[in-house]
């Protein structure tokens, strides 16, 4: 008798945990599945979501769901200020919530030089409330740049508040001061500054724009790289503060960076300890073949924290991955290391960084005819790190989990980064299934969820098998959901284990939005069974 | 008598110049205090506090008013020693003790931002394979532009013999400086003509002949080059190139009649060596083959083809140069 009451007191216990970790998942009556073209869902604080969607001759459509998930409007949209039906020139710059609006940044590429277009959407119609051109980066793209020359227009939210910055980089510039210009508004729109770049060293043949925020109505911080020639002479990271209504620049440069090469980052404000968190990917060496092009090119990555107030630095920690690495050798069971690049940089609210990492590879394939030879492209999506830091700069936990994945076309790093701002270029050339791959990283008060797309033969693979079947294509793939438990990781379907059944559900990685007040994820799901494919919008709450 | 009078001179004029002295410390430390508490003037305070005399500046309102003079001066070390001074003649003055752990945390935090910079530069650095401050001549893309002399390779076909040669072009590095792929634009003022080739060609009438003034041709190559030698302040490339020769003949005839060689365009290729000495100096050797070694000539009674030889070997000297963008 005693035995059975225990047996069902663990039975209930164990029942009680799964359906605590059980996300709940809602979704909205099934839609055409949308085609290529940019999709992006934006959650906003009155509870709808809106789902943009263009294609490249199709214009803006608008979608809104209401907090009943019931599709309430959907409007297209036309521009007067620019031909939505000429989409292929266009880079979104950015979709945010301001003001309780939905704004879409728009840059144009017409004859060649990229003009910033802010439009304006209701949230509870979709229909357009106002657009305004911000301006242009005030030189033409070059038909043949230079290697690594290039201009465009960057849109920086203070995730805070709705104050944002416009950042205009002209990377043809010859003056180093009129490389860059900057546009602080407050959330009404309001223009609170204008200023040009003072750069910090007029020595510097190049000056890139890397990084930016923006702190409030106050003022704003741009990072960026300098150096005297492309292969990083003399190169440096600055860190610069301007105040609203200022036009003085204050830079700083980080003293550990000195001869750096090639420099990228990702900087945020970390308000739990009053600095900006910078990081930096720079790259080291390459061993590429002269004429297969096969090798590997390297990089290195630190992890800065910086006083707002003097720009001096308060730490700096090389992010090696250790964590990742430990793990590895003894859950998974493997000598190897990890090789990822860093992603993503999240500042949690207990004062730690999260660093998303991706194994990334770039192909080219060379295929002869008869008659012609062409180059295809392609990106290898590997295994997913994350790296857990203590607010001291010590790593905490790192975990490997292992996919692999195939996309079309070269991706740069940091891209998770940028496309969580909704970044995204028709340019780039990337192909409708490339918009199913990647992964995301969902985390909650209590839990830290990864999930991405993947083949179900992968799913009975141990973590420590290497060898996985590589994901091509979007037909029959499942959304695998990881939760990360501190010391390992509990594997399941996110929809529901198909077991034999010829059906499967797949969510699309690059169109997803996250509450993070209410742990609400939200993104455009396929459902397959057999040959019918239908989409729906599906909002999924971790716990 | 006189030495006591002398001695008691002396004596009275130490006793009546003492209370000047200690006077004047005193003035010099509230002078001191005021530049620090009214204006933060940190230079000041420690003007007034080199003027105390040596004897009182074993005082704790020294050591305290210096401590602030060093504090106010960002120098920790110096005013962590001075408060410890004064703490050692007045101690547990709470106010100064905890200035003091506020500085030695300040201290440690600096130490070690400073100690993790180091950690961070000697780190990227050894992955970089970067010494600091090693740099290579060949480490961006340049221009050149630059003159020098070429030689006609076939004696007996070739149009003229020799050249004079004006030089420029453009240096793109590839594959992080380990090659360059460079554009090459060479304007050749072509002498030495060759009048028994011309008079052969034209099949010129005996009695009669002709010449050759000053020819013209223009190569225009684009060339890849592996970076062979890639130091400090010498650099050798060693490649391969290809392009387009348009060589113009200048032929006069002095006798009447409608014979005429026809200019010459014609694809080439070669070979090519470029050796730079610092920054701005870089030798030229180019072997230019041309694909159509011929020649069309025209006379009164026929149209025909000779042998000819545009084949070039060039030398020359160039100034290099940053690109401008």
């Amino acid at each position: 008798m005693r035995k059975l009451f225990y047996s069902l007191l663990v039975l209930l216990l164990t029942s009680a945990t799964v359906s605590a970790q059980a996300p709940h998942i809602e979704k909205s009556e099934a839609f055409d599945e949308p085609d290529n073209g940019y999709n992006k869902v934006l959650m906003m604080k009155n509870g709808n979501t809106l789902f943009f969607h263009f294609a490249r001759k199709e214009g803006i459509e608008v979608n809104v769901f209401n907090k009943a998930r019931k599709l309430t409007s959907t409007k297209e949209i036309e521009s007067e200020l620019w031909d939505t039906r000429k989409m292929k020139n266009i880079t979104v710059a950015g979709l945010y919530e301001i003001n309780n609006e939905a704004v879409l940044f728009i840059v144009v590429s017409e004859d060649r030089e990229p003009t910033l277009y802010r439009m304006r959407f209701n949230s509870t119609t979709g229909g357009r409330l106002g657009e305004n051109e911000l301006g242009s980066t005030g030189g033409k793209t070059k038909r043949f740049a230079a290697l690594k020359e290039y201009n465009s227009i960057y849109v920086e939210k203070d995730p805070e508040t709705d104050n944002y910055a416009v950042i205009f980089f002209n990377g043809y510039a010859s003056d180093p001061d009129e490389k860059i210009k900057v546009i602080h508004f407050d959330g009404t729109h309001k223009r609170l500054n204008v200023a040009t770049y003072d750069a910090p060293d007029d020595n510097f043949k190049y000056l890139r724009f890397i990084g930016a925020v923006v702190d409030g109505a106050n003022r704003l911080f741009i990072a960026t790289y300098g150096s005297s020639s492309w292969t990083g002479r003399d190169g440096k990271v600055f860190v610069s503060s301007l105040k609203a209504g200022e036009k003085k620049w204050v830079n700083k440069s980080l003293a550990f960076s000195e001869d750096f090469k090639d420099t990228k980052s990702v900087m945020s404000y970390n308000h739990n300890d009053n600095s900006l968190q910078l990081l930096t990917l720079s790259y080291t060496t390459s061993d590429i073949a002269y004429f297969t092009g096969r090798g590997r090119t390297k990089y290195m990555s630190f992890l800065s924290s910086i006083d707002p107030e003097t720009l001096e630095l308060k730490s700096v920690k090389p992010l090696g991955g250790q964590k990742i690495n430990e793990y590895a050798h003894t859950v998974l069971n493997t000598d190897l290391d990890y090789h990822g690049l860093p992603q993503q940089m999240i500042i949690n609210k207990d004062n730690s960084t999260t660093i998303l990492c991706e194994e990334i590879r770039l192909r080219a394939v060379t295929t002869r005819t008869q008659h012609s030879t062409y180059t295809r492209y392609y990106t290898d999506l590997g295994g997913i790190g994350v790296s857990e830091i203590n607010a001291d700069g010590t790593e905490k936990s790192g975990y490997w989990i292992r996919k692999q994945q195939e996309a079309d076309g070269l991706y740069e790093p940091l891209y998770i980064s940028s496309r969580g701002k909704g970044r995204w270029s028709y340019l780039q050339g990337f192909a409708d299934h490339n918009s199913y791959l990647s992964y995301d990283y969902i985390y909650t008060d209590k839990n830290r969820y990864i999930i991405f797309n993947d083949d179900n033969a992968n799913f009975d693979r141990d973590e420590d098998e290497k060898k996985r079947k590589t994901v091509r294509r979007v037909g029959k793939l499942n959304t695998f959901c990881y939760s990360l438990n501190g010391t390992g990781v509990n594997k399941s379907f996110l929809f529901g284990d198909p077991g034999d059944n010829d059906v499967s559900n797949s969510v699309h990685i690059d169109a997803s939005d996250i509450d993070k007040a209410t742990g609400t994820y939200c993104t455009i799901m396929v459902e397959r069974d057999g040959k019918d494919r239908q989409a729906k919008m599906v909002w999924i709450k971790f716990e | 008598m006189s030495n006591i009078l002398k001695n008691a001179f002396w004596a009275i004029a130490l006793l009546l110049a003492h209370p000047v002295l200690a006077q004047t410390d005193a003035d010099n430390l509230a002078n001191a205090r005021s530049a620090l508490s009214l204006n933060h003037n940190c230079e000041d305070a420690i003007h007034y506090l080199n003027q105390v005399s040596p004897d009182n500046r074993q005082t704790a309102d020294y050591y305290l008013c210096m401590a602030r003079t060093q504090d106010c001066k960002n120098n920790n070390e110096q005013a962590i020693y001075y408060y410890n001074k004064y703490l050692g003649l007045k101690p547990g003055t709470d106010s100064v003790v905890k200035r003091v752990a506020e500085l030695k945390d300040m201290s440690n935090q600096k130490a070690r931002v400073n100690n993790e910079v180091v950690v961070a530069k000697n780190t990227y650095q050894t992955a970089s394979k970067n010494k600091k401050r090693r740099h290579y001549l060949l480490d961006d893309n340049f221009y050149t532009s630059g003159m020098g002399y070429g030689k006609g390779l076939s004696g007996a076909n070739s149009p003229y013999g020799s050249a004079f040669i004006l030089n420029g072009g453009s240096g793109f590095m590839l594959m992080h400086n380990k090659a360059v792929l460079d554009f090459n634009t060479s304007t050749c003022f072509l002498t030495s003509p060759n009048d028994a080739w011309v008079n052969n060609a034209l099949q010129a009438p005996a009695g009669t002949g002709g010449g050759m003034g000053t020819g013209f041709a223009e190569i225009i190559t684009l060339g890849f080059s592996p970076v062979l030698i890639n130091q400090k302040k010498l650099a050798l490339t060693a490649g391969v190139m290809a392009g387009v020769n348009i060589y113009l003949l200048n032929v006069n005839i002095d006798y009447t009649g409608s014979n005429s060689i026809d200019d010459k365009f014609s694809f080439c290729y070669g070979i090519k060596s470029n050796l730079y000495l610092g920054e701005h100096v870089m030798f030229f050797a180019h072997l230019i083959l041309n694909a159509a070694n011929t020649a069309n000539v025209t006379n009164d009674i026929a149209n025909y083809t000779v042998p000819a030889n545009y084949n070039m070997f060039q030398l020359g000297i160039s100034y290099k140069f940053d690109s401008w963008w």
